[in-house]
């Protein structure tokens, strides 16, 4: 069978290295140094690849938690801002924007006061106003 | 460092044990390394840093009572035996799409048996390149073929007539020659 032949070789490689692998075991410490030397010409050549692996991986995975990161952040801002409250009826953001006349938008105060007509989208832009100076939620709850 | 039982070492604690592995052990560590590049298109270093990386993220954890070259070694073993997995299959599909470019003749049995021949041929491609290497050392290379056809080390130090030092000596020789000769590991996929 070709799946017997194929594993037979692959298997046959396995057992090699393993068996190797055991000699780097089973090497002292003196002579798998020795070994450095004439491998990479010193053993801080050695160590330094090493660490420089570690580094690496480091590096890799700063780079994901920061990718991560910015996905996170792009998720949040492509939610629409105020969506809760400026989704709310024509009546009750006025109900909302009532509660806040007295304050210090003397737009907002002087049209209360006169019954002035303002539009949605103005009305939206006051409540975006409050929600970002932490007066209302998201919601248009008063915080 | 975590102790006691098997509970996990920090990332903390995993990337200062790290730093401070004696340097005998780094080196083990890198020829290793070498030694399981052989089986996949990774090279030794990548191999370390994909088994750092993922220490660091959380996906494998050092346990606390097992010694950290121990378990470098097993998550690299694990990630090359994964990619190896993986490139058989890519191996496989390449291998098949090539026949069909060039306008060979469709396999005339099954696909699948196609397709594990040439992995087939792969493998068997890979282990005459390390017995190549020893054309010159005879008894280097009755070590590797015994290796490969798993003849166990008793055997084949009877069969060349060698005391233990010097059948360790002959397997060292022989590991040495065949990191030297591919120090990234297996590239030729």
């Amino acid at each position: 069978m070709m799946s017997t032949k194929r594993d037979k070789s692959a298997d046959q490689l396995d057992r090699a290295l393993d068996r190797m692998v055991e000699d780097i075991s089973a090497t002292s410490d003196k002579e798998i140094l020795s070994e450095a030397i004439v491998a990479y010409g010193s053993i801080g050549g050695a160590v330094a690849r090493v660490q420089s692996a570690l580094k690496e991986a480091q590096k890799r995975s700063g780079k994901k938690k920061l990718e991560e990161a910015r996905a996170e952040l792009a998720a949040v801002k492509s939610i629409t801002p105020f969506s809760g409250v400026t989704g709310l009826s024509i009546a009750a953001k006025r109900k909302i924007l009532q509660r806040f006349a007295e304050n210090d938008n003397p737009k907002l105060t002087m049209a209360a006061r006169n019954g002035v007509p303002i539009g949605e989208a103005e009305i939206d832009g006051m409540l975006e106003d409050l929600i970002e100076i932490g007066a209302i939620d998201e919601q248009g709850n008063p915080i | 460092m975590a102790k006691g039982g098997s509970k996990p070492h920090t990332k903390e604690e995993f990337v200062d044990a790290y730093v401070a592995m004696p340097e005998a052990e780094q080196v083990r560590l890198l020829r290793k390394a070498e030694l399981l590049a052989f089986k996949t298109n990774m090279s030794p270093d990548d191999l370390l840093s994909e088994a750092a990386t993922r220490t660091i993220e959380g996906e494998r954890n050092w346990s606390g009572d097992l010694p950290l070259p121990v378990y470098l070694y097993g998550v690299m073993r694990s990630i090359a035996d994964a990619e190896r997995k993986s490139l058989r299959k890519q191996g496989e599909r390449v291998g098949i799409d090539a026949l069909v470019e060039v306008g060979a003749e469709p396999p005339s049995t099954s696909r699948n048996s196609e397709e594990l021949m040439i992995a087939a041929e792969e493998y068997a491609v890979r282990n005459s390149a390390i017995l190549s290497l020893f054309d010159d050392d005879e008894e280097a290379l009755m070590v590797i073929m015994g290796d490969l056809d798993e003849v166990s080390a008793e055997d084949l130090r009877q069969m060349l007539g060698v005391d233990k030092t010097a059948f360790a000596s002959i397997r060292r020789r022989a590991r040495r020659k065949l990191a030297s000769a591919y120090p990234s590991g297996w590239r030729a996929l």
